[in-house]
């Protein structure tokens, strides 16, 4: 499908002053589109220019639509010398290529300098013409939806999920060519941006072609991670899980159809991978343990176009799947989910990471029986989109159905019989719902929390982290040393993994994430999950139960992991099942609850069950630093609630989402300090930097939960420490909804999803007369707010179009002013006010209404609280952020810098900031309100004090959706 | 491992402001003045001692970066609400831009009147040093009105509606403004010792009366808006017939004397003694009336505005003050005093201009005027 794109610039606003004597600016733009480039006229004196361009086309072949971003560039003309750049913009045009957009683009860009950040806005449109044309030998892949969610969003269906994806590019990387040590920081950056973006867009458009070729049409769990490795290159990976969904309304017609044509027997695949988190029901038929490998590598420099760089990447990852294949098989599994992949580099050494939870998966859970099937998945939906509603859901259920479900999710844990031989770590015991039931003692995936499985009381976010430090070196020593270290430092973290579940009277882990990163003289690896008390596995807080009512502990030991133990179980709740009330599990099965003849109570011997693990792991000799590590675990303030999921265990309240928060805290330390004291550190510094995270947020709601929260370790230099924490920040709702605008709207619409099913297509269909109705009348009448936003965010171009039409008399006025008056003074002076007259206020007005509807980002893949409507397509941006003065420069804010820092905070303010800008432009631009499965993987804060330099990197992605 | 950390930044999509960290910070305290206050004001017992300066200490600085990288915007608050870089709701928006605006009425008394320019910012430091604040809130209080000064000095239209609308400002702040500007752009000297007993409402009020009455900025449709009638002024010359003719001064004492009695006879004022009858009135009529109509004369010399509140001063309210007179009794002489005027054949072809001049004048005399 080539197709003609057309770009118009209309308007600029809040430009820097780019003459410092006139203190205004001759702006014009650049609009380039692969090799060609269009200009617009220069608009003089004036930061707030309107070029109202004639529309520059550009023709192109979708190879090329899909790979190359567009880039607009702001320039101020010079007459005599070289005009001054004031920023760009790169537009990922890949979700115009979708088929259900409307292939329009249109809104106000910030416009990014990487040296000064964001400089002025400007509003412009895109608009896409595709031509249809089947070509069978393109190497295209348009119109396939990429979707970062680890789940399905509930505007859509799965019918098949066909299996893994994967690719990746490799490049030279501009920061590290000979001639960056010629241009300036601008030019490299900018060259790097450039590059970036390409490489976004040609990975996908390869990945498209490997799904279409399995037969699917989207790509789920869509992970893109960048490697920079120095002066070997860029490496941009991207994996995925090829899927074929189709949107809810269409399902109830068309299913049959496709069902028929799916063939099933496509899932013996090279690698049975799936790297989404949740699954429909009936595709899981059983969990095992999570199976990680690493392996450690020695770079070399890549040189463009030679094909050997892929082809060792390539065996690098291969062999890493391999193996994880291989754990697979040995626990008797066909695939692998919530599959992850991960490099750490420093110099030129790599570790390359995957991680997945082995797992029976039954790739024929498509419907067998349409209805069933079809209430079945709406249940999911429910279950999924208020997933902290799930035990009111469940009491609804029939009694019937809940045997099902507890039969199925207890089943989804059995240890097969044949794998109790083995050797194997696993510790079998029988499940206390069902005593022929072998299930293990203690569950990690990687997975979300299934939505059949019953647990008792809250999760709550469990950390291990273990660092060593390492000498300095360089080559294949270097790398040898590295490798030594992995399996002391793996084994190190599953030790405290398992004590710390265990000690919180807790016996699954979910969402596990395990990341060993590399610095040039640490080795540090953080694994974090959510954990949990699984009603189907053995539950350690009842043996903890019968302790108490034995006589207390002697040792002093004992005594504080009892009162630890008794603390938690306070805390997370986890004694509901034995007081048996609220409880479903304990309502429908008494029988099942254990008896004092079962062979999980252990009367014998029950106080070393409470300490069992500890035993097992570490003598008592050991070392009282492990103790006190265990021990010293601060658990999250007072009612709230911490996750590293897309729901927070246990909470039963429906929830809002207050922000999308990241905090980055850097810590020194000594070059040359032993391991303990470095773990020590470590330790002291992830939980205070969560204690300072807990008490912004509680700052403004004292009960307050974390959902999603993900940590990142970056080891930037040789003696600085990166903790940069992401999460969702959510308060319950309250019943008096503060903002009314965005709680009418949701409360108007709930009724109409309960009745008919079918998401806001009333609301859509009213669109029109809405449109034809005034602005004015509207808000004036009004009665439905609801509406108003609704054709505001599906029809970004209508508003925008008659705003259009007002800047355009404002323009002309604009220059007249400024060319009879004459006098630059006094156009200068009243630079920002020369919008006089009505026609700007109303504009005001139209942007006063924009902002009351607040564009959200969140790290969940959904909602709280709200529908998503439309996936409109995925974002994907790295964002380079540079100073050359960090102490002295302009952005500098003095007043607020710490006294024992080094001058750099007001940089990562900006550009954190800024970030979160750029992303909310791009989604209101293409029509969507919020950004779902954000996620910020390779954020880096470099800094030079020598030379008052400081660069930040950020790779920021998500999903652009539309939300009512 | 160090246990401070040198970089510590918390970011979210949306900018929530503690608006008691705002104030702090606009009043320029530093971060650990800021710090020790914020936790006083905190009662949380639930918080361990250890660690929570450094707790309070990092919120603090993240909160004044907010500011910090707002406060640029802040100067032009149309902006604020149509950028894109940080999401703050409306209420908010709303808040941080009247509270950043609001007025020190102690510090901007001393500059009221003078020249928004470079020399009286350098002179700021005499003004901090008197009303113990700190410099860079004194230059901050100054800038405030100097920007809003040069904003609105060319713009057409309402002065307060001008001011209204590209500050974002609530009305009353609004009102405010538009009198630190005018008395500005006149240059009404306001730092004589004498109107030091005068403040900064007195002369906010004042030049309410005068912009209302005075200028054309009401009507929407005037270039100038903050020019006095030059009209106006030129014709208020000739109120100068009322104290230049003897027989003319003699019959406008007389009605005013009769009005005062008939008033007093309506009222049945108290205070009979010594100010019994209408002597009081004829006693003082020759050197107020000198002095009102001496006023209104002048009034077209653009330096003689400048001086309007000191004659206003000198010439009516001090000579009533030590005759003893209450406001009242000088509302009472002004009412009569203005409504003779009005009776006079000579000056009925003025009665409008008399009108605007005695009305406004008397709003103002009523309004510095304390015992």
């Amino acid at each position: 499908m080539p197709g003609r794109l057309k770009v118009r610039i209309i308007a600029g606003r809040h430009l820097p002053v780019m003459d410092r004597a006139s203190e205004l600016t001759d702006a014009f733009v650049e609009v380039k589109f692969g090799s060609l480039t269009y200009k617009t006229e220069v608009f003089p004196k004036s930061l707030n220019p309107t070029w109202n361009s004639e529309w520059f086309k550009f023709e192109v072949d979708d190879e090329h639509l899909q790979d190359e971003p567009l880039q607009i560039r702001v320039l101020d003309h010079d007459t005599y010398s070289a005009h001054d750049a004031i920023g760009k913009i790169y537009i990922d045009i890949d979700p115009l290529l979708d088929d259900e957009s409307s292939h329009v683009l249109c809104g106000w860009f910030p416009i990014y300098d990487t040296m000064h950040g964001i400089r002025g806005e400007i509003l412009l449109t895109v608009k896409l013409e595709l031509f249809a044309d089947a070509n069978q030998f393109k190497q295209s892949s348009c119109g396939f939806k990429f979707i970062c969610g680890v789940t399905v969003p509930e505007c859509y269906r799965i019918k098949y999920i066909h299996g893994f994806v994967h690719e990746f590019l490799v490049n030279e990387d501009p920061e590290y060519k000979w001639i960056d040590k010629l241009r300036t920081p601008r030019a490299t950056n900018e060259a790097r941006q450039r590059l970036f973006s390409k490489m976004t867009g040609e990975l996908q458009r390869r990945i498209g072609r490997k799904v279409e070729n399995m037969g699917g049409n989207a790509v789920l769990g869509y992970q893109q991670q960048f490697d920079i490795e120095e002066d070997s290159g860029i490496v941009v990976r991207g994996i995925g899980t090829a899927v074929t969904i189709e949107t809810r309304k269409k399902s109830r017609k068309k299913s049959t159809i496709r069902s028929a044509s799916s063939s099933p027997d496509k899932l013996t695949k090279d690698f049975p991978f799936y790297t989404m988190k949740s699954f429909p029901p009936r595709f899981l038929s059983r969990l095992s343990i999570a199976v990680n490998a690493h392996s450690v590598k020695l770079l070399e420099k890549i040189h463009t176009g030679n094909s050997e760089d892929v082809e060792t990447r390539d065996s690098w990852w291969n062999e890493l799947r391999q193996e994880i294949k291989g754990h697979c098989h040995a626990l008797a599994c066909n695939a692998v989910i919530g599959y992850t992949e991960h490099a750490s580099i420093c110099d030129d050494v790599v570790i390359l990471s995957a991680q997945g939870t082995a797992a029976t998966v039954n790739p024929l859970f498509c419907p067998v029986s349409q209805d069933k099937d079809e209430n079945c998945d709406d249940h999911f939906l429910q279950v999924n989109f208020s997933g902290s509603k799930r035990n009111s859901t469940f009491s609804e259920s029939t009694v019937q159905s809940l045997d099902e479900d507890k039969e199925d999710s207890l089943l989804l844990f059995e240890v097969p019989k044949e794998l109790t031989e083995l050797v194997c770590p696993m510790k079998c015991q029988p499940s206390p719902l069902n005593p022929n039931i072998l299930v293990p003692d203690m569950l990690f995936t990687t997975v979300h929390l299934p939505n059949d499985v019953l647990y008792i009381g809250k999760g709550t976010v469990v950390q291990a982290r273990f660092c060593r430090s390492k000498k300095k070196g360089q080559g294949e020593p270097n790398a040898a040393l590295v490798s030594e270290f992995l399996p002391f430092i793996e084994y190190e973290l599953h030790k405290r993994l398992y004590n710390k579940v265990k000690i919180r009277g807790m016996n699954a882990l979910f969402g596990l994430e395990s990341k060993i990163t590399l610095g040039e003289n640490i080795v540090v690896g953080v694994a974090t999950g959510t954990a949990v008390c699984l009603a189907a596995l053995p539950n350690i807080c009842q043996q903890s139960a019968s302790v108490e009512s034995k006589e207390p502990s002697t040792s002093s030991l004992e005594a504080r992991y009892t009162s630890f133990t008794r603390q938690c179980v306070e805390v997370f709740q986890l004694k509901q099942t034995t007081e048996a009330e609220c409880d479903p599990t304990s309502n429908a099965h008494p029988h099942l609850s254990p008896s004092p003849r079962s062979p999980l109570s252990l009367s014998m011997d029950d106080k070393r069950s409470l300490v069992i693990g500890i035993d097992e792991f570490s003598p008592h000799d050991d070392d009282d630093e492990f103790h006190d590590l265990l021990l010293n675990d601060s658990l999250p303030p007072p009612h709230c609630y911490i996750s590293n999921l897309d729901i927070c265990p246990g909470l039963n309240e429906s929830l809002t989402l207050t922000q999308m928060f990241s905090l980055l805290w850097r810590v020194r330390y000594d070059d040359d300090a032993n391991d303990k004291t470095l773990n020590e550190g470590l330790t002291r510094c992830c939980e205070q930097a969560m204690k300072t995270l807990w008490f912004r947020l509680r700052r403004n709601n004292p009960v307050c939960f974390i959902a999603k929260a993900r940590f990142l370790l970056v080891l930037a230099d040789d003696d600085e420490l990166q903790i940069w924490i992401t999460g969702a920040a959510l308060i319950p709702d309250t019943k008096a909804p503060k903002d009314s605008n965005k709680k009418i709207s949701f409360r108007n619409s709930a009724p109409v999803r309960a009745k008919n099913g079918l998401l806001q297509e009333p609301d859509l269909a009213k669109e029109d007369d809405v449109e034809s109705n005034d602005e004015g009348d509207m808000l004036s009448l009004g009665l439905d707010v609801r509406k108003f936003s609704a054709s505001f965010i599906s029809r970004p171009l209508s508003p925008l179009y008659r705003k259009l039409k007002r800047t355009n008399t404002v323009g002309s006025r604009n220059r007249y002013d400024s060319t009879s008056s004459g006098a630059s003074k006094t156009a200068a002076r009243n630079r920002h006010f020369s919008e006089g007259g009505s026609s700007i206020s109303d504009i005001d007005h139209r942007d006063l209404n924009e902002a009351s509807e607040p564009v959200e980002i969140t790290p969940m893949s959904y909602m709280c609280d709200r529908a998503t409507v439309r996936h409109i397509g995925v974002l994907n941006m790295f964002i380079i952020r540079e100073t050359t003065a960090v102490r002295g420069s302009d952005e500098e804010i003095p007043s607020a810098e710490p006294a024992h820092g080094t001058g750099c905070s007001w940089f990562v303010s900006r550009s954190l900031t800024e970030t979160n800008a750029l992303i909310r432009a791009h989604v209101v631009a293409l029509g969507g309100n919020a950004l779902t499965s954000y996620k910020s993987s390779h954020c880096v804060l470099k800094e030079s004090l020598a030379k008052n330099e400081a660069q930040c990197l950020i790779h920021v992605s998500g999903d652009v959706v539309l939300i009512h | 491992m160090e246990s401070l950390p040198d970089v510590d930044v918390f970011v979210g999509n949306i900018v929530s402001i503690d608006f008691a960290a705002y104030e702090l910070w606009l009043e320029q305290a530093e971060a650990e003045e800021a710090r020790d206050y914020l936790m006083k004001l905190d009662k949380d017992e639930h918080k361990e001692k250890e660690g929570r300066e450094f707790l309070f200490y990092s919120y603090v600085l993240d909160q004044f970066r907010i500011f910090g990288m707002l406060e640029p915007m802040l100067h032009y608050p149309t902006m604020l609400a149509n950028q894109m870089t940080y999401q703050i709701s409306m209420d908010s928006q709303k808040l941080v831009i009247s509270k950043y605006y609001a007025l020190d009425e102690v510090v901007v008394r001393e500059f009221l009147g003078k020249k928004l320019n470079k020399s009286t910012r350098r002179d700021l430091d005499e003004i901090c040093a008197k009303t113990q604040k700190k410099l860079k809130y004194c230059q901050r209080q100054f800038d405030n009105c100097r920007r809003i000064f040069k904003a609105v000095e060319d713009m057409s239209g309402s002065l307060v509606k001008n001011i209204q609308k590209h500050f974002q400002l609530p009305l009353s702040l609004s009102w405010d403004y538009a009198a630190v500007v005018f008395l500005a752009n006149h240059r009404f000297d306001c730092s004589k010792r004498k109107l030091s007993c005068l403040g900064f409402r007195d002369f906010v009020e004042c030049s309410k009366f005068l912009i209302e009455s005075w200028t054309h900025s009401q009507t929407d449709c005037t270039d100038l808006p903050q020019e006095i009638d030059p009209e106006f002024l030129h014709d208020l010359r000739s109120v100068k017939i009322l104290v230049s003719e003897q027989k003319l001064f003699d019959k406008h004492k007389n009605t005013t004397v009769n009005k005062a009695r008939e008033l007093l006879h309506l009222s049945e004022l108290k205070g009979s003694d010594e100010l019994a009858g209408t002597q009081w009135c004829e006693a003082s009529f020759r050197p107020l009336s000198r002095g009102i109509v001496g006023i209104a004369s002048c009034l077209y010399k653009s330096k003689e505005i400048r001086d309007y509140f000191i004659d206003i001063f000198e010439k009516v309210v001090e000579p009533c003050r030590t005759c003893g007179w209450d406001k009242e009794r000088v509302n009472m002489f002004l009412q009569c005093y203005a409504a003779a005027a009005k009776q006079l054949p000579q000056i009925e072809q003025l009665s409008l201009t008399w009108d605007k001049y005695i009305k406004t004048t008397t709003k103002c005399i009523l309004q510095i005027y304390k015992k």
